[in-house]
């Protein structure tokens, strides 16, 4: 479904991505996980187009779209959408009309429509007590849940999640754990999780792709990864800080 | 040229390119230029009265002085500053006002919002940052600035009216002789408002969008905000002045 060929990126000087290429299988739940700085966001943001590679390809459904408009990426972007890190809630909005922005410009509806289908969006996921509250009234836990549920809202092929449990508590962490597998369980939903967490990686995770120096350093089921001899696996696994990997 | 600049004028392109752009009106797109028009009008003329007001005082107040010490008489003083706060001063002073504070805070929100990744969000939901986040207070600045400066140089006038008869017992009839004043003044101050109105949400805008490097970049997207979008003002207001001196 969507495939990295010899993907290059830098940004100045810094060599982020160096020939990376890798492909992901539909319905199934991938974890892209190294160390801090790997360039893991920046691999996963070229697939709806957020960052568009120096060399290389990067095809969605056979289709070659590194070099896409803005404009091509917008059909793209209602199939395959991404929870960005920061839980980017728009702070000028209230929580319904974050989550009917997107519904109402992919599918264009009108202003009420789309608030209606938000509405009973938030209903269906719990979240309606929340409706008219601003996003700053929110604790993180809540606003994650929120950005999860404005993407879900399209009802996308595909669902990029950045780092989604991170400032989680261990409780909410689990319930975003079992919906991602969810979503790949029941709606053979594509998800693709950029993460640090080897908790979420043991449970959920099909396949681990491991970034290290700007290269795919393992690739495999959760397993593979668990019982790898590599020193900088196994430092990465220990999170001891002396050891192989560059800090 | 340097990389960054090379950058900057590439994103005011990109800018420029999805403003001209046809765009759909709809009910939410009024509503930010509502929004707009009471962020950088409404909520900039106390500010930019005060200025002029005192502005107004102040050219009285040294002008009268001096004309009272060199030629004796401060009377010429009002006729002779009228052309000048109405094609000069009233639109210049409120350009630079509207600069520091619509200018900064745009740069401020916008660069905020690129370093939260919200404006990936955006874009993620099929919103044009530009239409979303620019274009609205372009539309607002080129309404607004005009407006701004007439209430700057009304405030200017009767600072001024009010400090010549209370300092130099000049009469309001005698301070507000417009013989001086000509259609062309009101056409340069027009002219000069509204492009001041066009270029300071454009240069603002794009310096928040060209924001990099978390909260250190929002400082100094906001800084060279500020300073880009208040040189353009003094240097259009140079080229426009110079412009219609010519036509004279």
């Amino acid at each position: 479904m969507i495939e990295f060929k010899n993907v290059s990126k830098a940004f100045g000087d810094r060599q982020i991505l160096k020939g990376v290429s890798l492909t992901v299988d539909a319905g199934k739940v991938l974890f892209v996980i190294g160390k801090s700085g790997a360039g893991k966001s920046v691999l996963t943001k070229h697939v709806v187009g957020l960052v568009r590679p120096d060399s290389g390809a990067v095809l969605f459904d056979g289709v070659d779209v590194s070099s896409w408009t803005e404009e091509q990426f917008y059909p793209l972007r209602k199939r395959c959408t991404m929870v960005l890190q920061h839980s980017t809630l728009f702070d000028s909005m209230t929580i319904v009309e974050n989550v009917a922005l997107p519904i109402r410009k992919h599918r264009q509806l009108g202003w009420n429509a789309a608030l209606e289908t938000a509405t009973s969006y938030l209903n269906d996921v719990g979240m309606a007590e929340y409706a008219k509250r601003m996003p700053d009234t929110l604790g993180d836990g809540l606003r994650k849940r929120i950005a999860i549920a404005r993407a879900l809202a399209l009802q996308p092929q595909c669902v990029i999640f950045d780092e989604p449990t991170t400032g989680l508590d261990p409780q909410s962490a689990i319930q975003v754990d079992g919906l991602i597998r969810s979503l790949a369980d029941r709606f053979s939903v594509t998800c693709i999780v950029v993460s640090h967490d080897l908790r979420s990686i043991f449970s959920i995770a099909d396949r681990v792709v491991m970034l290290y120096q700007g290269q795919v350093l393992l690739d495999g089921p959760a397993d593979v990864f668990r019982r790898s001899e590599h020193p900088v696996v196994k430092q990465f696994m220990s999170g001891v800080p002396d050891g192989p990997m560059e800090l | 040229m340097s990389a960054q600049t090379r950058v900057f004028l590439g994103n005011m392109a990109f800018v420029i390119k999805k403003m001209m752009g046809r765009k759909k009106t709809d009910r939410a797109s009024r509503l930010r230029f509502w929004s707009a028009l009471n962020d950088v009008g409404i909520n900039s003329v106390f500010f930019i009265v005060i200025t002029l007001g005192f502005v107004g005082t102040i050219m009285m107040l040294h002008g009268g002085y001096q004309a009272a010490r060199i030629i004796g008489d401060s009377n010429l003083v009002g006729p002779q500053i009228l052309p000048l706060m109405i094609r000069q001063l009233g639109p210049t002073l409120a350009g630079l006002m509207v600069a520091t504070r619509v200018g900064t805070g745009m740069a401020a929100r916008i660069g905020s919002m690129v370093v939260t990744e919200q404006v990936d969000a955006l874009r993620l939901s099929n919103a044009c940052p530009v239409n979303y986040l620019i274009t609205p207070s372009w539309h607002a600045a080129l309404v607004m600035v005009p407006i701004l400066s007439i209430f700057g140089i009304t405030a200017a006038f009767f600072s001024g009216m009010l400090t010549a008869y209370v300092v130099f017992e000049t009469a309001p009839g005698v301070y507000a002789d417009w013989s001086f004043v000509s259609g062309l003044d009101a056409v340069e101050a027009l002219i000069k408002s509204i492009s001041f109105g066009a270029v300071i949400p454009l240069i603002a805008g794009t310096c928040g969008l060209s924001t990099h490097g978390g909260s250190a970049g929002v400082g100094r997207a906001t800084t060279n905000a500020v300073v880009l979008s208040s040189l353009a003002v003094i240097i259009l207001d140079f080229f426009i002045g110079a412009l219609i001196l010519g036509l004279r």
